[in-house]
């Protein structure tokens, strides 16, 4: 039976394929037909006769079928699909339930679609909602695809429309939240080995993508629609997987516990699910609906354990995703111990759900603890919340534990590692290491103690310590100084670098992340909201508002006669511009936004144009005036990024763009610390265009060079000389946008280079009055620059979580992410160029900053030969760095020593590109090698040891 | 020199009628301050009570739009009756008694109602159809007929834009409604007129025209023949605003864009012109006392300006959207008590249903609480402005 009704499906899928003509086949199919009813209702070949069935006809299932193919009439139709709906079953798979389901697809549907009403509609839905109806639904819409791809004209149209019924069709059969759980009770009755056939083939259609991906190329061909009106989502992949996950759910909570066919069959459906390359969602629409407050965790468990070991592992990594988000907090960790309290509770809801999988199934126990030490795992990017989680479930296994820890220790101190490892998944392995030592400490004191007295912990740190990179340097001394102060009990015997670093807020951060204790709560933890940081709330200070006073408004004359005093003008009465028409004035202009407030809530008033032009000339100096007084702008800054970061020109504003990165600019101006960071990370995961994420980076890099003094901020408000005068008068504008500035960049990093080989040509040194001295000479002796404010913010803030992020991108996605393409990359490079240029000589971390932007640059150089953009991009920034690190205080040896492989390396690029560049290439791998070649100079030696190491690696 | 004394800070608005769906087009202090007529676009009017802030009387008296609203009242100071003229676009002027509470007028307030408003209206006195394809509001002034033997109330005249061309002037006189005047027209090209008020100026009926083009003429009727006086145009926009001083010194207009004009009445020009520097100033009400005078401006703000200077003396900001009335009230120093408590005879007992007529005990002796109320209320100066918004401010200034 049941591969009878497999053949009818197939042969459904087959016909339907070879043939474009649905209405054709009516004659071909008819002696499939069992029963007759002795009426010969033969339509005329326009299929315009239209034949009312006396209900005693419509009383099998077979004269349904005869009564859908003769051109019923609209109430007919109705009333076979009433009847097919409740009385006969056509959901459960036989050849005659096919034969309906076609003739319901290929005539009932384009004939009847658009007169039926909704209720009529869902109707026709309910029949098709079964593993045949479905499948004959994509079998045609995979039919209809082509034609309506290629035919033009009127034909087209009509199939296009056709397509566009048949996904309405579809969205409505699969929308209901119960369909899964529908047909799952409809499969579940047969017989063991059938529903094994039914359900593998469903699986295929609705889990493998066989129905998503007819349905996204058939939304392709009918033009999908502007993403916000957007109605359907069974072709966007997305939904479709969230959708899925939540089905899956749904038959969860309803299937019986103690059976296991049940949950052998969702497995199925699972790892299928898996395949459609949206794990994220399936996962996140499973935990939506199975971990609520009323635990239901139990089902989800049972459900993966019968995963495959691959699929545990997509779900584990997606599930470790949909956590993270859900613990990733707004509020900056503060420089308090407690700093962990505030998410505690949903910290331990976290490990509630984490421990149901990890502590009860040895796969999955492997698989963290592979995920905890492997290169791409840890977490890059997640918020320290999720590794707290894990840890706290991982510390009931003792076993796994130890061995966790030995290994994370072994890793922290491996040379190599440290050398070839991205500073972020250096920091992520410390982090959990130290929480790793906080549990050991209180759980397992002496095992702490073996561990702190251990060879691989002693030479751990002694090899940090002679790292090259200062972040790995520190990370060695926080753990350093953290099993110590666990392990030693007097204050003497304890390990203190005593240097600057470890004092800082930051430093202390790291050396308080033992203390977390975390325990495993109730899976409804997970729920709580963070716990309210109380904050006493000053009153902001009144605005200093714009009183324009009014035309007439004399006191000192009218003191003598008038008998009336004048009253004040209220606190706001602007007048009309004098040369306004009187009728076209509009009388509710608003106002210049004074606070923060008004100025989002400006920003929101999307349909105002004046409101937006208004928000965005007045938000740059209104940022900038409010960052200095109060609470204002630090408690809306979120919003103002997410705001500036994804406006719309709705418009047309002309001066839009512009507007948009100053007030961007203004943002990271003012609070570099939050700013930075959060634009850092929209560039690589928001949601964002091309254009929009050009304009975080220019943000960012302006809002450095700001900083750094480099180009001094807008004027605010000045007055200004009429139209012509000014634009006669006026200094020409600071550059503001990227590219110029790196354009500028350029020329001042090569000019003097220039203008020394020119210098050189004109021969010899001796006979010239003043000698050009050597650079190495005079650098040497510049003095380091005072202290700017961009020195304590450039690396924290806006270098490290560009780098870092590029990082993780570029794990998560393989080169194929969106920062990769090449207008991006190059503008990403130009950023962090400009950076290390703003930062100047004399930046804190320089020297790691310089590394992480050499290392970067030597990664990509071999896939940016052919893209010119990148190409002039990297080498700018190996100019820059080696330019800013020669002037460092003894610079050259320094970069010798530390950079010397690094700088070997770009050599040989730089050598290859002076050869078959372009003009501004080879200029600029001009320069960088005249650079090499300074550092060449004094230290020759150093850098060819580099030289031999490398030769040696390979 | 001494410092200048710090100002006072900007006034507020001492009450808010909030009793109409929608904008306010005219109002009026009637029955010496004691009661406060508004009437808005819907053609609904409300007789407010002016110490209590609530309704006595709420009608619908125009279909339409309500243009203008005016007193009329009896010859004699004593009485307790008075008229109410009104004026809507629905091509009526009606004269209707001041309504008593015999006459179980509805107080339901059209924001309680849903903007319907059903029930009695207060007794008709005369009805005059009249052309109202334009915005001009009536010009109103009492004949200056001597023989009044056995009237309670001297006849009326009202000046309306002609039936068949806006630009031209008829007069009518009231209760008869019999045209008096025709065609009373400008030389120049004028437009509608816009503005209108009618006055005995020296003992010579006189019309005070303000046209759509800007254009303000004065026509005298001398001799059986109107002429045009003088004529002028200030503005650049339609007048909107046209009221005259008291002692009929001066008049002044104001008009859609943001011109003030003080014209002199007698020897006839333009003596001063103020730009407010905000455009679109539609009521203007001169007080009493001719000392000071208000505009309601479509920035929705009244001004309060001095007559004398033409000085800015207050700007009364509330309403958030424009405004379009503004009334004061009447300067009641000099009036004598009994006048004042027949009124508040007429008020107090309205409860009751009866009208006593003997409250002067309370006048000369010692006042009740309530009377002394309405005194203490009554003697206020009072300005009161209607806005878009269909509210009505109440200002306490000057």
């Amino acid at each position: 039976m049941g591969s009878l009704c497999i053949s009818t499906m197939d042969g459904l899928i087959i016909s339907r394929s070879s043939s474009t003509e649905p209405r054709r086949e009516h004659s071909v199919d008819e002696p499939l037909l069992t029963v007759s009813t002795g009426k010969s209702l033969r339509p005329s070949p326009n299929g315009v006769t239209i034949t009312t069935f006396s209900t005693s006809s419509l009383d099998s299932p077979s004269g349904i079928l005869d009564c859908l193919r003769a051109s019923p009439s609209q109430e007919t139709v109705v009333q076979c699909l009433q009847l097919l709906d409740s009385t006969f079953n056509i959901r459960t798979p036989s050849p005659l339930s096919s034969q309906i389901t076609k003739v319901l697809l290929e005539t009932t549907l384009p004939d009847f679609w658009h007169v039926l009403d909704r209720k009529q509609r869902a109707l026709l839905a309910r029949c098709l909602a079964s593993p045949t109806g479905l499948g004959g639904l994509a079998a045609m819409l995979k039919a209809l695809i082509s034609p309506a791809r290629d035919k033009a004209g009127g034909e087209a149209m009509g199939l296009r429309e056709n397509l566009g019924d048949l996904l309405d069709l579809l969205q409505m059969v699969v929308a209901r939240r119960s369909f899964l759980h529908e047909v799952w009770a409809l499969i579940e009755k047969e017989s063991e080995i059938k529903r094994n056939i039914v359900w593998k083939e469903f699986t295929a259609l609705m889990g493998s993508g066989r129905l998503l991906s007819v349905a996204a190329e058939a939304e392709m061909v009918f033009g999908r629609p502007p993403p916000d009106q957007k109605q359907r989502w069974i072709g966007d992949g997305k939904l479709y997987a969230s959708w899925l996950g939540r089905g899956v759910a749904e038959v969860c909570l309803h299937a019986d516990i103690m059976e296991d066919a049940p949950w052998k069959s969702l497995s199925q459906m699972l790892s299928a699910a898996f395949r459609l390359g949206y794990n994220d969602s399936v996962v996140e629409g499973l935990v939506q609906i199975l971990i609520t407050p009323t635990d239901e965790s139990i089902r989800l468990q049972k459900i993966v354990t019968s995963l495959p070991v691959h699929d545990k592992r997509s779900y584990m990594l997606a599930l470790l995703r949909v956590i993270s988000t859900n613990l990733r907090s707004h509020i900056k960790h503060d420089d308090h111990d407690a700093w962990w309290k505030h998410d505690a509770t949903r910290v331990s809801g976290a490990a509630a759900l984490l421990e149901k999988f990890l502590l009860h199934d040895d796969d999955f126990q492997s698989l963290i603890q592979e995920w905890i030490t492997s290169s791409t795992g840890g977490g890059i990017g997640e918020p320290i919340a999720l590794r707290r989680a894990i840890m706290a479930v991982i510390s009931k296994n003792e076993l796994a534990f130890c061995e966790l820890s030995e290994k994370l220790l072994q890793q922290f101190g491996d040379q190599l590692w440290i050398k070839h490892t991205p500073i972020v998944r250096q920091e992520v392995n410390v982090q959990i290491l130290l929480l790793c030592a906080g549990i050991a400490h209180r759980h397992a004191p002496s095992f702490m103690a073996r561990l702190a007295r251990s060879s691989a912990f002693l030479s751990g740190v002694s090899n940090r310590l002679s790292a090259s990179s200062h972040r790995a340097r520190f990370l060695g001394m926080v753990v350093g100084e953290c099993f110590s102060s666990l392990v030693d009990k007097e204050e003497t015997m304890q390990m203190s670098f005593g240097t600057e670093g470890m004092e800082t807020a930051e430093g202390k951060w790291w050396k308080s992340i033992p203390m977390v204790d975390d325990k495993i709560g109730e899976l409804k933890d997970l729920f709580s909201t963070p716990a309210a940081v109380v904050k006493k709330r000053k009153p902001t200070p009144p605005a200093s508002s714009v009183t324009t006073t009014t035309a007439i408004q004399v006191i000192e004359e009218s003191s003598s006669e008038d008998e009336f005093t004048p009253y004040a003008a209220p606190d706001s009465d602007p007048e009309d511009a004098s040369d306004e028409d009187a009728t076209t004035i509009s009388r509710n202009k608003p106002s210049a936004p004074v606070y923060i407030r008004q100025l989002i809530s400006y920003l929101h008033a999307t349909e105002s144009y004046d409101k937006q032009l208004l928000a965005l000339e007045h938000a740059s100096s209104l940022i900038r005036r409010k960052a200095t007084s109060g609470k204002e702008l630090a408690s809306h800054l979120p919003d103002l990024l997410s705001i500036f970061a994804g406006i719309d020109n709705r418009f047309d504003i002309p001066a839009f763009d512009e507007l948009r990165t100053a007030a961007l600019v203004s943002l990271v101006a003012t609070s570099p610390e939050q700013a930075g960071p959060w634009l850092a990370a929209q560039f690589f995961t928001g949601d964002y265009g091309l254009v929009q994420r050009a304009t975080l980076l220019t943000a960012i890099g302006m809002g450095a060079r700001e900083l750094a003094g480099l180009s001094p901020p807008p004027t605010i408000s000045a007055p200004q000389l009429p139209g012509k005068s000014h634009s006669i008068w006026s200094a020409p504008a600071p550059a503001h946008d990227l590219r110029s500035i790196t354009a500028s960049l350029k020329s001042m990093l090569l000019t003097p280079l220039a203008a020394k080989a020119a210098d050189q040509l004109t021969g010899p040194s001796v006979l010239k009055i003043r000698t050009f001295s050597s650079r190495l000479a005079v650098e040497k002796n510049r003095a380091a620059p005072v202290h700017r404010k961009i020195l304590d913010v450039v690396a924290s803030a806006f270098f490290f979580p560009l780098v870092g992020g590029w990082w993780v991108s570029a794990r998560d996605f393989g080169g194929k992410q969106v920062q990769a393409q090449p207008e991006l990359l190059s503008l990403m490079v130009q950023t962090l160029a400009v950076l290390i240029h703003a930062a100047g000589p004399a930046a804190p971390r320089g020297m790691e900053m310089a590394r992480e932007c050499l290392e970067m640059v030597v990664g990509m150089l071999p896939a940016a030969a052919g893209e010119q953009r990148v190409l002039d991009a990297l080498l700018l920034a190996a100019l820059t760095v080696l330019e800013v690190g020669i002037e460092a205080a003894d610079g050259p040896r320094r970069v010798a020593e530390e950079l010397g492989e690094l700088v070997v390396q770009v050599k040989g690029w730089a050598e290859t590109a002076v050869e078959v560049g372009e003009e501004d290439t080879r200029a600029l791998a001009a320069g960088v090698l005249v650079k090499i070649a300074e550092v060449e100079e004094g230290y020759r030696r150093i850098l060819m040891g580099a030289l031999g190491v490398l030769g040696m690696d390979e | 020199m001494s410092q200048p004394k710090p100002l006072p800070p900007p006034p507020q608005p001492a009450y808010i009628l909030r009793g109409h769906t929608s904008p306010i087009h005219a109002l009026a202090f009637l029955r010496h301050n004691t009661l406060l007529l508004t009437a808005d676009a819907n053609g609904i009017c409300v007789l407010w009570t002016l110490h209590t802030r609530r309704p006595l009387a709420v009608w619908a008296a125009h279909k339409s739009s309500v243009l203008a609203v005016a007193e009329w009242r009896p010859i004699d100071p004593a009485s307790t009756e008075s008229r109410i003229i009104t004026h809507g676009r629905d091509h009526k002027i009606y004269v209707w008694r001041l309504p008593s509470p015999a006459d179980d007028v509805p107080t339901v307030l059209p924001v309680d109602s849903g903007g319907e408003v059903t029930g009695k209206s207060p007794w008709l006195v005369a009805a005059l159809s009249v052309n109202a394809l334009n915005f001009c509001g009536f010009g109103f002034c009492l004949d200056d007929d001597q023989n009044v033997e056995g009237k309670e109330y001297q006849d009326a005249l009202v000046a309306v834009p002609a039936a068949l061309e806006s630009a031209a002037v008829d007069i009518f006189s009231l209760p008869s409604t019999h045209r008096v005047h025709a065609r009373i027209q400008s030389q120049s090209t004028t437009g509608m007129a816009m503005a209108l008020s009618l006055r005995w100026v020296k003992g010579v009926l006189t019309l005070i025209a303000g046209y759509e083009s800007g254009h303000v003429s004065i026509f005298s009727y001398r001799s059986g023949t109107w002429t045009e006086v003088h004529s002028s145009k200030p503005h650049t926009q339609p007048v909107l605003g046209l009221a005259a001083a008291p002692g009929n010194e001066w008049f002044l207009t104001t008009s859609a864009d943001s011109l003030i004009v003080r014209h002199s009445l007698g020897q006839e020009g333009m003596d001063l012109v103020r730009d407010t520097k905000h455009a679109g100033l539609q009521g203007l009400a001169v007080r009493g006392d001719a000392k000071i005078f208000a505009m309601a401006g479509w920035d929705g703000k009244y001004r309060v300006w001095s007559a004398g200077k033409m000085k800015e003396l207050a700007v009364l900001k509330w309403h958030r959207v424009g405004c379009y009335a503004v009334a004061f009230a009447e300067i009641l120093d000099a009036v004598a008590g009994s006048e004042i408590s027949q009124t508040e005879a007429l008020v107090t007992n309205g409860d009751a249903g009866e009208v006593v007529r003997s409250g002067y005990e309370g006048a000369l002796g010692a006042l009740t609480v309530e009377q002394a109320r309405i005194r203490r209320e009554t003697s206020k100066h009072w300005l009161a402005g209607g806005a878009k918004d269909g509210k009505v401010s109440l200002w306490e200034i000057y």
